[in-house]
């Protein structure tokens, strides 16, 4: 990083014209909000008076949509691109549960360079405001940033879909099996639908659409689980195969997955129940390295110097970091391999 | 044939490197790292051979070992499910023959495709009994299980409880390694806190000293 405060120089390239540009640009902005403002406070006086409009778009939802129209353009210039197909498939998966707007794997891959683009942007004049330029490793580390912020988002939210419906999943099967001793799957389908709520709603109303196109059960519970990635559905699919090849119905096939997946829920809960307090005994941890690290900085700023400035130091930080991904990663081992029933 | 050898044919498929490769890459990386750590330790010698040991054990250990386990304890909750669909299709009036040959004909799993390579063998002439006995299956308590069904009972009324009599066995069997699992728990935490985190700790708090140390 280059300090070049300067009191003497005003040239045009030198940083106090950055800094007056962006002065500029910032009064601007508040002339245009004040008068937006103003806009809405004579439009209060007359909303009683007047009917609402079809479109009743608020400011912020107007730039929202021309934000996804742009990636939709960009989306559009880029469709034959073989790379953007091909990790965009990882992300068909998101398609609706974790945005709206966006309807195909190759959009939010875009939607996440864009962000850590004008993440990049912010933290960029951010830093030119203070007086400071960035280095290529800087701006590298920063766009890393974002894109891991940003897909960290993402992940979560279809994570959580996931685990409603992991927790939803044993009642679920209730009563779907209460439904199946008088009414036929279809039927049964339409009343779960109308009983449950939330991401379970909208994931029977895509297996819904799924057979009434003409697919058969077994097919629709495949593709729940390739949406979805939960391990119960492959079951009850394999089942819902093998089953009437067998000897049963349909109605012998349900109760045998709901049998063999509320042992493993059980056990799984016995495990969770015993081993709770040492998952977050570790995880309690992992976060003490980072306390220390501020509290160390916090106390003296000149602490770390050394570790910046010469190779060992440098060395020594890169070693630190493979350490704290292998406590990660071993904490994953532990957790993974006991609750794998 | 040597433990290691039986361990990677009970493997079968899911085996990463074949019993020769695994060896002849074993002993050369091992040969290479003895010499490598030598030229590069130059105070040290004593930790050399130390390292060089550990590292022929955790290649056994992380490339068969661990895998194995796992490819068994998903080979047992999958013949769990094999010998449910089996109970369901004998209390439908079938008799164990039809039973197993028909789940193992519809039911995706490594058992099904087991019996069905015995079933061909019994085509050439082996009995039933034979072909099952002469089965390659991981894990021995499947292999009992499956071998407990072809007894005397196996064409009467009573052939009903012989196979709730392997399906409790399985389920037990589930129950018993959860608990073992549940007991590794402390002791992996132990190991990770010691090995990785204590470690960690003293270099970021010393960080200062190691670097004027080599300065």
């Amino acid at each position: 990083m280059v300090n070049v405060l300067d009191n003497s120089t005003f040239k045009i390239g030198t940083i106090p014209f950055f800094q007056l540009f962006l002065l500029f640009l910032l009064i601007g902005m508040i002339i245009v909000v004040h008068s937006l403002r103003n806009s809405v406070r004579k439009e209060k006086r007359i909303r009683d008076f007047s009917i609402a409009p079809d479109t009743d778009v608020s400011i912020l939802k107007y730039y929202r949509v021309l934000y996804v129209k742009f990636i939709k353009y960009l989306a559009f210039k880029f469709k034959d691109s073989v790379l953007l197909n091909k990790y965009g498939k990882y992300y068909d998966v998101y398609v609706d549960v974790v945005n709206p707007y966006y309807k195909k794997g190759s959009e939010f891959l875009i939607s996440e360079i864009v962000f850590s683009l004008l993440w990049l942007l912010i933290i960029y004049l951010a830093f030119l405001l203070n007086g400071y330029f960035l280095n290529v490793f800087l701006i590298l580390l920063v766009l890393l940033f974002g894109m891991l912020f940003i897909m960290y988002r993402h992940y979560k939210k279809f994570s959580n879909y996931r685990k409603e419906i992991d927790k939803a999943f044993y009642e679920f099967m209730t009563i779907l099996l209460a439904f199946l001793q008088k009414h036929s799957f279809d039927q049964s389908l339409e009343l779960l639908i109308n009983k449950t709520q939330g991401a379970v709603k909208a994931e029977l109303k895509k297996m819904q659409v799924d057979i009434r196109y003409g697919l058969s059960i077994q097919q629709a519970f495949i593709r729940c689980y390739e949406r979805t990635k939960i391990h119960n559905f492959q079951i009850i699919a394999n089942y819902i195969y093998a089953v009437p090849n067998v000897g049963g119905n349909i109605v012998d096939s349900f109760t045998l997955s709901y049998n063999t997946l509320l042992d493993k829920s059980k056990m799984e809960r016995y495990v969770f129940t015993r081993t709770f307090k040492f998952y977050m005994f570790l995880i309690f941890l992992s976060f003490i390295p980072c306390v220390v690290f501020l509290c160390f900085l916090f106390f003296n700023n000149d602490y770390f110097s050394l570790l910046t400035s010469t190779i060992i130091g440098r060395l020594i930080i890169f070693i630190i970091c493979i350490v704290y991904i292998v406590y990660i990663l071993g904490i994953r081992f532990i957790i993974k391999g006991c609750v794998r029933l | 044939m040597t433990k290691l050898k039986r361990k990677i044919d009970r493997l079968g498929y899911y085996a990463p490197l074949s019993y020769v490769k695994f060896t002849r890459i074993r002993f050369l990386t091992t040969l290479f790292l003895f010499i490598y750590l030598l030229f590069i330790i130059e105070k040290y010698y004593f930790y050399v051979p130390l390292i060089t040991i550990l590292y022929y054990n955790l290649f056994r250990v992380i490339l068969v070992d661990w895998p194995l386990n796992f490819y068994v304890s998903r080979y047992e909750r999958d013949s769990l499910q094999f010998f449910e669909l089996v109970s369901l299709a004998v209390s439908k009036g079938m008799n164990i023959e039809m039973s197993l040959e028909s789940t193992a004909k519809y039911f995706n799993c490594d058992l099904s495709y087991a019996y069905i390579a015995a079933l061909i063998e019994v085509k050439f002439g082996k009995s039933l009994v034979e072909a099952v006995n002469d089965m390659e299956v991981p894990s021995q308590i499947v292999k009992e299980a499956l071998v407990s069904l072809m007894n005397k009972d196996m064409h009467t009324n009573k052939r009903m409880e012989s196979v709730d009599k392997v399906v409790l066995k399985l389920k037990e069997n589930m129950h018993r390694e959860m608990h073992k699992r549940i007991k590794l728990v402390p002791i992996q935490t132990l190991l990770l806190l010691l090995i990785v985190f204590v470690p960690l700790m003293l270099l970021i708090v010393y960080a200062k000293d190691i670097v004027m140390l080599f300065n």
